[in-house]
């Protein structure tokens, strides 16, 4: 987007009467002269590959010149590289300083994990302190990949402890969990970007990362649990029923906002629908996380949600049971309802366009 | 973009949220009723679609062994025939004709291979891309998409790798991938000269953004693999006449995605280098690479950045 154009929306923008006691200055400056607008995608990944790769090759000398030996220096090493981190983000002296503060956080990750495995300490335990240290980067550091990367360290890394307890089949709850949390920070958006300042810089951070961790669970919660030498009980149904409750509740707000007449039905028959999808919440969570990221207007949740379809779809057939007669049958029946609701939707709307004109 | 600078405004004022709401609603970052009505109509049509075709297919699949042979290869011919006729003269829009189209030049593959099965023609993989490959050109050029042409592009470069390692096999794994940049550097340098002489729409940075990354891949693969094998002429060739175009084309269409595709093939070949002179007998090395790293990657970002505020800070 040209500089000129950004100018022009600003300006209508705060010429609204309903923004009160703006900072016009402080507006101006970071829209015009900020790096966010002129940072794009490219640019983002440079940022990710590059501290990645360094963080690599610093781990590889530190292993190689024996500086993992000592269990105790690591974690001082770990604890300082961390501090250093925070300091950069704080700073705010521009991108290529937090670059350097997420390679130090990446090597601080790693130093604080290697030592303390190296101490013999349980593997739930280490979760716990990190689970504290991303609580404590979210709030404290003011840099977007390093508050995305410490949600999904919470949430995928909580996995560890279900893998610990033997629990491995309640990560299709935890999704349940993370989707009911990223249901309502994505729609309760306007109230947390204008609560606070941390609660606005810290909003599209801690979004993308809830829905990148409910991504990752879906795939892992699809993983046979057979794969995993632990007794578990595979309860797939009840994260479902907590994904479907968000589902449900985004389609009759979208209802209501669209004043539809039974608006609440509509919203009942399509969770009926998917009820008997229960026992496989990876086509659920993909049919919710693209609904949400479409009424949201976030293109990344929408593409995500259809790949995730298309993949667990295409699973769901190829694990069933049955020949593949009974399959194609099972496949052209469900083909044969969606065009038949298809030419349903379209006489639907060409008799309500034929009643207001 | 309109959503970050809504975010801005809100973190330096006191904006209550439903008036943000209100804005969300104006500047159509939240979906109208008539996106809503596209999704649904597309995802049903869409889905029953794909349903239904899967289903045929399963079907023919499992009574396969009971098929005729004429029926079978009948079958599959008359299906590209649909398809074809179908694309040409529906009265679809752009989209649905690619895919009918799409569907059509897949269809060629399916047919060698039914051909292959039932008559045991002892072909190996090379003749089949190849019989694909010619038979999908007509269709290719016909349509001009970029989605069947980088289809095209994927059976040419599966024909060229077969043919190098069934046919002719006398040259090595990074002559190879050198001589696949080449040649699909010539296809990428092609389309952006028929870019600028108009003969070819600018739309479709897509593909113009895949190729460049394919094309940079395989030049900084070879010439890795040069390397490391005490044999750089071809990469080296290869860089020295690529990154300087690579260059002027990023300056020219004012894109910083190509000067960091650039800046990337830059960094990991210098690494390479390193490695090879010190040939891992050192762990000091490792330290210095990281550290090259992220002051290059550093000094790339910010280069990128000012570049992106000098082409469009303007007044």
């Amino acid at each position: 987007m040209e500089k000129s154009k950004i100018i022009v929306f600003l300006d209508s923008l705060l010429k609204r009467p309903s923004i009160q006691n703006a900072d016009v200055d402080a507006i101006r400056d970071e829209v015009i002269n900020g790096d966010v607008l002129f940072s794009n995608i490219t640019i983002k990944i440079l940022t990710i590959l590059g501290a990645f790769i360094s963080a690599g090759f610093f781990f590889l000398f530190l292993g190689i010149a024996g500086l993992f030996n000592d269990e105790l220096g690591q974690l001082i090493s770990g604890v300082i590289s961390l501090a250093a981190a925070l300091f950069l983000f704080k700073s705010n002296k521009g991108l290529f300083w937090e670059s350097i503060g997420v390679m130090l956080s990446m090597v601080a990750h790693g130093s604080i994990f290697v030592s303390f495995l190296q101490m013999d300490l349980n593997l739930s335990v280490i979760h716990l302190v990190f689970i504290c240290i991303s609580i404590g980067l979210i709030i404290f550091a003011d840099n977007f990949i390093q508050k995305m990367s410490s949600v999904i360290i919470i949430f995928v890394g909580t996995t560890v402890w279900l893998h610990d307890f033997h629990l491995w089949g309640m990560v299709p709850v935890l999704s349940g969990f993370v989707a009911v949390a990223l249901t309502y920070y994505t729609l309760k958006e306007t109230e947390f970007i204008s609560a606070s300042r941390l609660n606005n810089i810290s909003f599209a951070p801690i979004r993308l990362g809830l829905s990148l961790s409910f991504v990752v669970l879906i795939g892992l919660g699809a993983i046979n649990w057979m794969f995993f030498d632990v007794e578990s009980y595979y309860i797939p149904y009840v994260g479902s029923i907590l994904i479907l409750g968000c589902l449900g509740y985004i389609l009759f707000k979208t209802f209501k906002k669209f004043d539809i007449q039974n608006g609440q039905l509509y919203s009942i028959v399509m969770l009926l629908l998917l009820l008997p999808l229960i026992n496989n919440p990876g086509i659920i969570g993909s049919v919710f996380l693209l609904i949400l990221g479409f009424s949201a207007g976030y293109k990344i949740d929408f593409s995500l949600g259809l790949m995730g379809l298309i993949y667990f779809i295409s699973r769901f057939y190829y694990d069933l049971d049955y020949d593949l007669l009974t399959k194609s049958y099972m496949m052209m029946g469900t083909g044969l309802l969606f065009l038949i609701a298809y030419g349903v939707f379209l006489r639907l709307e060409s008799r309500t366009k034929l009643m207001k004109s | 973009m309109k959503r970050r600078i809504i975010h801005i405004v809100a973190k330096n004022s006191d904006w209550l949220s439903k008036d943000i709401l209100k804005v969300f609603d104006d500047e159509h970052i939240l979906p109208a009723l008539s996106q809503w009505k596209s999704l649904v109509r597309y995802l049903l049509l869409a889905i029953g679609v794909i349903f239904f075709v899967v289903g045929v297919i399963f079907f023919f699949a499992f009574n396969w062994d009971d098929i005729p042979k004429m029926t079978k290869l009948g079958l599959i011919q008359g299906l590209i025939i649909v398809f074809s006729l179908l694309a040409a003269f529906g009265r679809w829009g752009k989209g649905v004709q690619e895919i009918l189209l799409t569907g059509a030049v897949l269809l060629i593959g399916v047919l060698f291979a039914v051909f292959g099965q039932i008559y045991q023609t002892g072909a190996n993989a090379y003749d089949f891309f190849l019989g694909w490959t010619m038979f999908s050109l007509l269709w290719v050029i016909a349509r001009n998409s970029l989605v069947l042409w980088t289809l095209f592009l994927v059976l040419c470069n599966t024909t060229l790798i077969l043919f190098f390692n069934q046919v002719q096999t006398t040259l090595h794994l990074d002559q190879i991938i050198i001589l696949l940049f080449a040649l699909n550097g010539i296809v990428l340098l092609s389309r952006i000269l028929l870019q600028k002489t108009d003969f070819v729409s600018d739309k479709g940075k897509w593909f113009n953004y895949l190729l460049t990354l394919f094309v940079f891949g395989l030049l900084v693969n070879g010439t890795i693999y040069e390397i490391f094998d005490d044999r750089m002429v071809l990469g080296f060739i290869g860089v020295l006449i690529g990154f300087p175009l690579l260059y002027f084309h990023g300056h020219q269409q004012k894109d910083v995605f190509y000067l960091g595709v650039l800046g990337f093939s830059s960094i990991i070949l210098i690494i390479s280098l390193i490695l090879r002179g010190v040939k891992f007998e050192s762990f000091e090395v490792f330290l210095l690479i990281s550290l090259f790293v992220i002051g290059m990657v550093g000094f790339l970002v910010q280069y990128l950045l000012k570049l992106n505020r000098t082409w469009y800070g303007k007044k």
